[in-house]
């Protein structure tokens, strides 16, 4: 078993593992967006750039670029660093060019209060931009009944393409263009055509894709979240309800600590139940009042 | 003109498209004597290993090395695939080498499948490339016909095959990853590395990625042994190397060069000087992708890999663009940051926002909109892309621009401050929208340093 030492920290991690997941056992935190843990590892969103030192020929050498944390698999006697200026600038660095075109809009997104972008721009951001120019713009274009497609708030992670292709099985969202006036979407204007269409939305970690059924009605913070089952799906979908008073407001995946869904739920659950007397809760505590459990779901053992 | 080619003389016999003229100028000789005498692959990879050839699309990695990598103990299917995506601004030799002289590419091609046990070889064309594609398609015939390509070739039980594929037009095609996965039918994007191609490359199979130059060398090598090939150059940079140079010159073209040639003498001899009696100002040594070198810098270096870097630049896949002193170099950054900004994949994200706000800025010094210290948001932008994307296009829209702001400060200052070209007086651009009287900053806005905002995260709590 490689032992890696991680900000001073030293752990003994499996084989074949990469970085990130050794810093999440040290109990590092390396930001992501582009990684998901369902699909390999595509390496563009480029915030997860750490310091590598490796042992080469019995020598500690420094790798000349930094490198992805998320595809750089751990050997035996590494030296990383996610913390010190190089990092901390590139990081800087990423998280102004994702913001370069970002609209900004966070006071009317439904996405705020549970967005990577907020998040990490919180945490890793620049205080100040050096844009002055304008800000890219895409037409608006609509995706249906379930889901509310706001492109300008992209940040080109390409989760939801990787999702649609490879578990969804329908090859209707790509990437159109090149540059940066590339754009996620699909050449027709039409509904996703999968009945786990709404899993693209809690795979989206910004505000691209959110829920058009609770649109505007409600700020994330503001619910309750409860995992609960519907007993009538065919699929046996293990949901996790955003509740407020005693409504119902949003049906999503249930997820693990690192924000990754647990597993896929239908469109019907997602969308078509927003009665309580159709779910069973999981945990009888749900009356109790004034309790919030924002996002407090059963950990799994990862790493 | 004292320069003869030596390696490609096939450019310039005429006709030798002819699989016939070809074989008259010794052509598939080497084919012949591997097949015949039983060479085995290990040997022919240590003759091109002595001859210390290098890539010649760029990044100049030794290519016996190369097909070393390839592992042999597996059951799939090993393909080549040779790199005909020239799209940099400044270089054009691989399209000499597939208009006049395609068997020599074909010959290398099945030597070099050879050499690593591929059964399977590509040419990957850039999309413009349709005469240089068909001249390729009728060679490809020929030589399938006459027995060098295909199943059991000349009665020796190896089978080969070449296809051709063409490209759509996209730059960022000829990084070989992206050029993989354009082959695959995919968006024509760099994967991440590793696994590295020769390892897992086209379909998940070993790979070899070259470009057509190295290819086209190999025959030459076999035919003349290492030795032959080590009498030029110097130690680490052997042999010749084409070069395509244009620009303010009086004799534009292409012209093969032993390495470590004296800059000075080529370029008077050969290129002629600058054009129309004027003074040097600016060259690009090696494609649009490398920093700019000063005359100084140019004339003391000499025509090999290790010289052109310590003078400050790279020599690239050695397409030479020379300027002369009526150039204005704001306009010809404009021009590059076009370029890089048009064929950004789109993929990361330093490239895909950094390319359009390098290229935005310039135009606004262009417009004379620009506030005075636009030079250090420039600066700052160059460093959050350099050195942190997945492939080398985002470096190469920061070197030669950075190069170009280093060397020559003084154009952009005065462009920036004036808001016109020094040299030509005027701005190449209208002004966007009219602004404000005192638009213009007069004291430079004191951006954040690093240090300041430098916080121990590690200290933070962990919000996942």
């Amino acid at each position: 078993m490689p032992k890696v030492t991680i900000d001073g920290i030293e752990v003994e991690v499996t084989d074949g593992l990469t970085i990130l997941w050794a810093a999440r056992k040290a109990g590092v935190e390396i930001p992501t967006y582009c990684y998901y843990p369902w699909f390999p590892p595509q390496g563009s969103c480029r915030i997860c750039l750490v310091e590598v030192e490796a042992m080469m020929r019995g020598e500690l050498v420094k790798m000349p670029k930094l490198q992805i944390a998320c595809a750089t698999p751990i050997s035996d006697g590494m030296v990383i660093h996610t913390n010190n200026e190089t990092v901390v600038k590139a990081r800087r660095a990423v998280m102004e060019m994702l913001l370069l075109h970002h609209p900004l809009d966070c006071p009317v997104c439904d996405q705020a209060g549970e967005c990577d972008l907020q998040d990490y721009g919180y945490k890793y951001g620049w205080p100040v931009g050096h844009n002055s120019h304008e800000r890219r713009t895409y037409k608006k274009t609509d995706y249906g009944e379930k889901i509310a497609k706001e492109m300008n708030r992209c940040i080109h992670c390409r989760r939801c393409i990787r999702l649609s292709e490879e578990y969804l099985k329908v090859h209707h969202i790509g990437a159109l263009n090149r540059g940066d006036h590339l754009e996620i979407g699909s050449y027709v204007e039409a509904e996703v055509p999968s009945e786990w269409a709404g899993n693209l939305i809690d795979v989206c970690p910004v505000g691209c894709l959110t829920d058009k059924k609770m649109r505007f009605s409600i700020r994330a913070w503001d619910l309750d979240h409860v995992p609960a089952y519907r007993p009538d799906c065919k699929h046996g979908c293990k949901c996790l309800l955003g509740i407020s008073k005693g409504k119902i407001y949003r049906v999503t995946a249930r997820f693990d600590k690192y924000h990754v869904m647990k597993s896929l739920i239908c469109d019907e659950c997602r969308f078509e139940h927003k009665n309580m007397d159709d779910w069973v809760i999981e945990e009888d505590d749900i009356n109790t009042p004034l309790k919030k459990k924002i996002m407090k779901v059963p950990e799994t053992d990862d790493a | 003109m004292a320069l003869e080619k030596i390696v490609f003389k096939g450019i310039d016999i005429p006709g030798n498209t002819d699989l016939k003229v070809y074989e008259e100028h010794g052509g598939y000789e080497q084919w012949k004597k591997i097949l015949k005498d039983k060479i085995t692959p290990e040997e022919v990879i240590e003759i091109v290993k002595k001859s210390g050839l290098r890539g010649r699309g760029g990044a100049g990695f030794p290519t016996g090395l190369k097909w070393s990598f390839v592992p042999q103990n597996t059951k799939k299917e090993k393909y080549l695939l040779c790199n005909c995506d020239e799209s940099e601004p400044g270089t054009f030799k691989d399209r000499e080498i597939i208009e006049k002289s395609p068997h020599q590419l074909i010959e290398g091609m099945l030597i070099a499948a050879y050499a690593f046990q591929g059964g399977v070889s590509y040419i990957y064309f850039r999309g413009e490339f349709v005469k240089g594609w068909k001249i390729c398609e009728a060679a490809l015939a020929q030589a399938r016909e006459a027995g060098y390509i295909g199943e059991n070739i000349l009665g020796s039980g190896w089978n080969h095959q070449v296809w051709t594929h063409r490209g759509a037009g996209a730059y960022i095609c000829g990084e070989e990853t992206a050029l993989i996965n354009s082959m695959e039918g995919k968006r024509g994007e760099p994967r991440i590395k590793p696994p590295f191609p020769a390892v897992e490359g086209f379909y998940k199979s070993p790979t070899i990625v070259n470009n057509v130059e190295t290819l086209t060398a190999v025959p030459k090598i076999l035919e003349n042994g290492p030795e032959w090939y080590h009498q030029w150059g110097t130690e680490r940079s052997t042999g010749t190397k084409l070069w395509s140079c244009c620009g303010h010159i009086s004799n534009p073209g292409v012209y093969e060069v032993p390495m470590g040639y004296s800059m000075k003498k080529f370029f008077e001899e050969e290129l002629g000087g600058v054009w129309k009696d004027r003074a040097l100002k600016a060259v690009i040594p090696g494609g649009s992708s490398t920093p700019a070198m000063t005359p100084e810098e140019f004339f003391a270096c000499k025509m090999d890999y290790e010289s052109i870097a310590e003078h400050g630049s790279m020599l690239g896949s050695g397409g030479m663009i020379v300027m002369d002193d009526q150039t204005c170099l704001v306009e010809v950054a404009e021009v590059l940051a076009q370029f890089y900004h048009h064929e950004s994949c789109g993929q990361c994200t330093p490239c895909r926002e950094g390319t359009g706000w390098v290229h935005r800025i310039i135009q606004d010094i262009e417009r004379g909109q620009a506030q005075p210290d636009v030079k250090n948001v420039l600066f700052t932008v160059f460093d959050e892309i350099f050195g942190n994307t997945i492939c080398p296009l985002g470096d190469s829209i920061v070197m030669p621009i950075k190069s170009l702001m280093d060397k020559w400060p003084e154009e952009f200052d005065y462009y920036i401050k004036e808001g016109k070209s020094k040299i030509t007086g005027k701005a190449r651009r209208p002004k966007k929208k009219e602004m404000p009287d005192n638009w213009r900053r007069e004291k430079p806005f004191n951006y954040p340093k690093t240090e300041d905002y430098y916080t121990d995260f590690s200290k933070t709590a962990h919000s996942n």
